[in-house]
């Protein structure tokens, strides 16, 4: 084990912790601690143990949130007592079925671990040139090969998919016009043509949405549609035809690029088990699949979002709701997963802020959940 | 006591001709000889072309410039001969040095317009130490040549030097830094493996340039100067040093402090007066023009040399090193994404908590990214390094700390955010 048993330990930070779970989730669900701590030592250095049990993770996390779904949507939604009971139990599943993969393996101390060794083994399989600026450009581009990986996430899949959609758009009898169109004034690059440009998006959006011929353009566009749907604004369409024409030249470069990746990637293995020792070359492989495992996992265990924010954060307003028609005056600060935890909590009733308030040392059970 | 005067014989040992070359030449520089000599005949009436091909058996340097006369042809290969004053090929050693530093022979052939003659001149290591004559050198003159024609060609056999491609960037690099004032007024097509070397041009912040002057004791010097982030190796900064248009040195920290670093001042630097090496890679710095200029420069360029003061910290998550205007961005379902997006202009510093992929439009266009939240792997450094755009996330307080639209540098090496 190379790893110090000290970044194994349960981590007192973790730099993309917007919603505070670390403030709230050791308090309110204490087994999580020794969770961490006994599945740590067994995924941290073994990337193909870290896949099976992140895939655990996210299989147990859709049958948990369809059960919770389910069972929210039988029950009294107009019950405070009811709406509480599913955020805890969503809490519960976030905690132990997402938190571990997501951000305290993601992005704690062992990332970073992974991340630094990996610069430094990088440093020792380059070939050392007399140009100082030369040697270090080459490091910065393997340590962005490498932390990049083959693997697109969800920034790179949305411009690939946007240079699909415009070029069939451009082969499209319909739509090739508008978008030559659309391009002149993109490339003026100007805020003041936004609405215009927007304009022509909004006739092109018409054809796509109804034109049989339109299925490829419509399953490219799939991202941005479903944000369409979420935010109830059509902007994140706009927006993507926008950039798909305006970095048009770019994104086939990137195409290109991530094309090559993988042979790209396996040419540095191969030069670094030239280089280095069989030791070094184990651990650098063991912190690259590594890295590529956190930014994976990442997307997939982040596809829950979607089906779960829009309905947990909509009962966190149903909550409010109630509260405020009990006139409670609830003071406005955006929110996200611990809403109750770190908030709602101080205008409760006596005997819920207590529920909510009393750590809950049951052990997660897909069962009972 | 007695004394008499004795005359002996101090021709040179034949030796000496392979023997120049060994003056810790670089490729470059021995090429760079050879484009001076040419540089040195051209004419006032066009641009002068100078061809130079470098091929795996042989290196050819042409140019179309006025030529050699007879004379001047025959005593190109006399050491330290040269009637050259104030141009580039003073001290007369130019072709020999740099020829026997790239091979063991070379060819000269020259030829003036409207004279109708060639002049040939032939040299080779091996056939010189075995059987060369001082007072009899083989010296060729060919007839009925085209009388349009004008310029001078030299081709170096059997090379020394191993030629890589790798190595023939770097030539056509240094050319465009060696021979860039020549090429941008327009005086000098240089043409490499058959296409033109462009001159170097550097990236200035703000594409801002000033210029000064000075006269010091015995010299004058001018030039321009601006100010540039500095890169992974922070010693390129400074000057490129020209004498008579010609390049002398690079990075040239005369008059500056050591250690710059983030805002590096950097120029070119045109000297008259001040003695040069008889390698021309340098000025005498024990010279008293030298010391004058540079006491000069020091006084002038000290109020320009402050450090900017470092605001904030995070991780390096994506290399680069840029310098542009906060922007503000609230990429939450909070934020209204029509008025955000509408605030990023091409080039901004988009500050955020952190980034969200429908805000990819805006992610491209900025020229910086910096998060309050996460480490190397989170999106913003994931994204930012797909795009190859500088950035440092888990800064923790950028939001509260930045104020939208002020000029910040950003360090995507080190982590850092600078006030501008």
């Amino acid at each position: 084990m190379r790893i110090d048993p000290t970044l194994l330990a349960f981590p007192r930070y973790i730099p993309n912790d917007l919603e505070g779970l670390l403030l709230f989730y050791p308090v309110k669900y204490p087994p999580i601690v020794s969770d961490f701590e006994e599945i740590a030592p067994k995924i941290a250095e073994d990337p193909v143990a870290f896949r099976e049990y992140g895939d655990k993770m996210r299989d147990e996390l859709w049958l948990a949130f369809e059960k919770i779904k389910g069972y929210y949507e039988k029950g009294d939604q107009s019950d405070l007592n009811f709406l509480l009971d599913i955020d805890e139990r969503f809490g519960k599943i976030y905690c132990y079925r997402f938190w571990i993969v997501n951000y305290l393996m993601a992005d704690g101390p062992i990332h970073e671990f992974m991340v630094d060794n990996l610069k430094n083994l990088i440093h020792k399989f380059i070939d050392v040139t007399d140009d100082v600026e030369e040697f270090e450009q080459k490091v910065v581009r393997v340590q962005r090969d490498l932390l990049q990986s083959d693997y697109a996430d969800m920034y790179l899949t949305s411009a690939l998919d946007g240079l699909k959609a415009y070029e069939l758009m451009q082969k499209h009898p319909r739509l090739s016009e508008i978008v030559a169109e659309a391009t002149k004034l993109i490339d003026n690059h100007s805020h003041l043509n936004t609405e215009e440009i927007n304009t022509f998006w909004e006739d092109a959006f018409k054809i796509i949405d109804n034109d049989e011929g339109a299925a490829d353009i419509r399953n490219a566009m799939h991202m941005p549609l479903r944000q369409v749907k979420m935010r109830g604004t059509m902007l994140p369409v706009y927006n993507m035809l926008t950039h798909a024409v305006e970095f048009r030249e770019e994104n086939i470069k990137l195409a290109m690029r991530h094309g090559e990746m993988t042979s790209i990637i396996d040419a540095y293995k191969a030069k670094a088990k030239e280089e280095l020792t069989q030791d070094d070359y184990d651990f650098f492989i063991v912190c690259y699949e590594q890295a590529r495992n956190f930014a994976m996992y990442k997307d997939v265990m982040g596809a829950i979002d979607e089906p779960l924010l829009p309905l947990w954060f909509g009962i966190h307003r149903q909550i409010k709701e109630i509260l405020m028609s009990r006139g409670i005056t609830i003071r406005h600060r955006p929110t996200g997963p611990t809403a109750v935890l770190a908030h709602y909590v101080w205008y409760l009733p006596d005997e819920l802020k207590a529920r909510v308030m009393t750590p809950d040392l049951t052990p997660f059970n897909i069962e009972t959940i | 006591m007695d004394e008499e005067v004795k005359y002996i014989d101090i021709t040179p040992h034949r030796s000496i001709l392979t023997k120049i070359s060994q003056t810790g030449y670089s490729i470059q520089e021995a090429l760079a000889e050879l484009i001076d000599n040419s540089i040195d005949a051209r004419t006032e009436e066009k641009t002068l072309t100078v061809e130079v091909t470098i091929d795996k058996d042989y290196i050819l340097v042409s140019d179309d410039g006025k030529g050699m006369s007879e004379e001047q042809a025959a005593k190109s290969i006399r050491l330290g001969f040269s009637e050259k004053k104030q141009q580039l090929g003073e001290f007369g050693l130019g072709l020999k040095t740099s020829t026997s530093f790239l091979g063991h022979g070379f060819t000269l052939n020259t030829t003036q317009r409207g004279l109708a003659q060639e002049y040939s001149l032939s040299y080779d290591a091996d056939d010189w130490l075995e059987s060369g004559d001082w007072y009899k050198y083989p010296f060729t003159i060919r007839h009925d040549t085209d009388l349009a024609a004008s310029g001078t060609k030299v081709e170096i056999r059997k090379l020394r030097v191993q030629i890589t491609d790798k190595l023939l960037a770097s030539i056509r690099e240094e050319f465009g830094l060696r021979f860039g004032p020549f090429i941008q007024n327009n005086e000098l097509k240089l043409v490499f493996n058959s296409s033109p070397c462009p001159p170097f041009v550097p990236t200035l912040l703000y594409n801002k340039k000033s210029e000064f002057s000075f006269e010091f004791e015995g010299g004058k010097a001018w030039g321009w100067w601006g100010y540039q982030l500095s890169g992974l190796n922070q010693s390129y900064y400074g000057f490129h040093t020209y004498r008579r248009g010609r390049l002398v040195t690079i990075y040239d920290k005369i008059g500056l402090t050591p250690n710059q670093d983030i805002k590096q001042i950097i120029g070119d630097l045109h000297i008259e007066g001040i003695p040069i090496t008889h390698d021309k890679k340098g000025f005498l710095k024990s010279s008293a023009e030298y010391l004058s200029l540079e006491k000069e420069m020091r006084d002038y360029f000290k109020p320009f040399e402050k450090r900017p003061k470092r605001v904030l910290a995070g991780y390096a998550a994506s290399a680069g090193k840029v310098s542009g205007t906060v922007r503000k961005i609230n990429m939450f379902m909070s934020g209204d994404m029509e008025v955000e997006m509408a605030k990023i202009e091409r080039g901004d510093i988009i500050v955020t908590e952190m980034t969200r992929p429908h805000f990819l439009l805006g992610i491209r266009r900025a020229g910086g990214i910096i998060t309050d939240l996460g480490g190397n792997l989170c999106h913003a450094a994931i994204v930012a390094r797909e795009f190859n755009i500088p950035a440092v996330v888990g800064t923790q307080t950028a939001t509260t700390i930045l104020q939208d639209g002020q000029k910040i540098i950003l360090d995507g090496y080190g982590g850092y955010i600078y006030e501008d």
